[in-house]
């Protein structure tokens, strides 16, 4: 029988190594002041928020700005964090508000190009940058969505989230997430029927 | 079609929209088993399904981009540290004043009784009324006001005279060291500013001079003695 979610495990985004302090561990230390923890923290979660907020606002240009108010208010705010929650909700939580926050202080359609972002964003090596955009139908097809349907699809597919989750992060209703995820599905089918073929304009399912 | 497919199929809109997460493996329990029974039975959400697990590994795949964190991290800490520091300041600086307002409060409270309003506002007016008919407030103090060459001192001062203001902490033996090194000597003490006065010799350049002063660590303050007409003055040292 077929039992494609098994073919594909989603990442373990969130599991420190075997050693490793835990995210909460390290956030008990932020409460007291420790940089040192903040460092790991920050290192652990930097290539994380860096995609997730370059998916969702796709301004390259504001991802380190992005990423630091999101981690000011992690050190700022350590201490308001509720120990048996998910660290990386809640780190999430506030970077997708801060997303949300530059791209509403920025006109649409302001976009730099990879090329010129590139040199605005430190310790980017040469020619890597290029590699974030997808040379395929992909990106394309996020860019044609709004950011908060962006923001579900790699929440779901890269990070492996429950839209349970996903409605915390957002703030929002678990019913708007899935709302939000069926348009964003039916939108690439739209766009790209060659790469998702047919069962989008009825969905309607019929037994066999 | 039996009984146990119709009702997998009943709920085919609400497991549609479950698709992605089943996709995910991140339903668990019934919530699963619920799309997993579906799934068997509905060859749309079969399909779609196998979208989504295509989607899923388009969007798995990461960026090989290289990216050090460390700058960023730094500016960060710099930002915090500013506004800690800044903070720091505003939060003392009210300590401070709200110390003093409560000193003098605290005075007021105890010497400025009712009883003793009336006499302090009748001198007050008095005061007034005197100061009105000798043709203003009296402006001698402003001669006792202090600078570092007070222009009632100038006379006393030359062209190679040199006002200097050494560090807290230096020792004589590196006054002497460093007022030696311009070949000057001490013409006048230290004044109410801690303001000494330094002679160099005659045909010895004065910025010459006060450049090598202030090129040191120990002196805080070195300005030619009298005003330089001839070019602007750069302003201390």
């Amino acid at each position: 029988m077929l039992n494609n979610s098994r073919n594909w495990e989603p990442r373990q985004m969130f599991k420190p190594h075997i050693g490793e302090p835990s995210d909460n561990d390290l956030i008990r230390q932020i409460c007291e002041s420790d940089t040192e923890a903040f460092e790991v923290l920050y290192k652990r979660y930097y290539p994380k928020l860096f995609r997730f907020v370059f998916r969702v606002t796709r301004q390259l240009d504001q991802i380190e700005e992005i990423i630091n108010d999101t981690m000011y208010v992690v050190w700022r705010r350590a201490s308001s964090f509720q120990p048996d929650a998910r660290a990386s909700t809640w780190i999430f939580g506030i970077a997708y508000k801060k997303s949300l926050k530059s791209m509403s202080e920025r006109p649409t359609g302001e976009h730099l190009e990879l090329e010129e972002a590139e040199a605005l964003i430190p310790g980017v090596q040469d020619s890597g940058l290029q590699n974030l955009e997808l040379e395929d139908w992909i990106s394309v097809a996020f860019s044609k969505l709004p950011a908060d349907q962006r923001a579900v699809l790699e929440l779901t597919y890269h990070q492996g989230l429950h839209y349970q989750e996903i409605a915390q992060i957002m703030d929002c209703p678990e019913n708007t997430v899935k709302t939000r995820m069926f348009n964003a599905r039916k939108k690439i089918k739209a766009l790209f029927p060659e790469f998702l073929p047919e069962s989008s304009s009825d969905h309607r399912g019929y037994l066999i | 079609m039996n009984t146990q497919s119709s009702l997998a199929y009943s709920d085919h809109d609400e497991i549609w929209l479950l698709i992605p997460w089943y996709a995910n493996g991140s339903l668990a329990g019934s919530e699963r088993n619920r799309v997993k029974a579906h799934i068997q039975v509905c060859l749309l959400c079969r399909r779609e399904l196998s979208n989504q697990t295509m989607l899923a590994k388009k969007l798995e795949h990461t960026p090989r981009v290289e990216i050090s964190s460390k700058p960023s991290f730094e500016r960060l800490m710099t930002r915090i540290h500013e506004e800690d520091e800044s903070k720091s300041n505003r939060i003392s600086q009210p300590i401070v004043s709200q110390q003093r307002l409560s000193r003098w409060r605290l005075l007021l409270d105890e010497f400025f009784t009712t009883k003793h309003m009336v006499p302090v506002f009748a001198t007050a007016l008095l005061a007034i009324a005197i100061a009105l008919q000798f043709g203003g407030i009296p402006s001698k103090g402003i001669k006792d006001y202090h600078t570092v060459a007070n222009s009632h001192e100038l006379d006393r001062f030359g062209t190679q005279d040199i006002r200097v203001i050494f560090a807290d902490r230096v020792t004589e033996q590196e006054i002497s060291g460093l007022i030696g090194s311009i070949q000057g000597n001490i013409v006048d003490h230290p004044n109410s500013v801690s303001a000494m006065t330094v002679r160099i010799p005659d045909g010895m350049s004065i910025d010459h001079a006060i450049n090598q002063l202030r090129g040191s660590k120990l002196v805080i303050f070195a300005e030619p003695a009298l005003p330089q007409s001839d070019k602007p003055n750069g302003g201390g040292g």
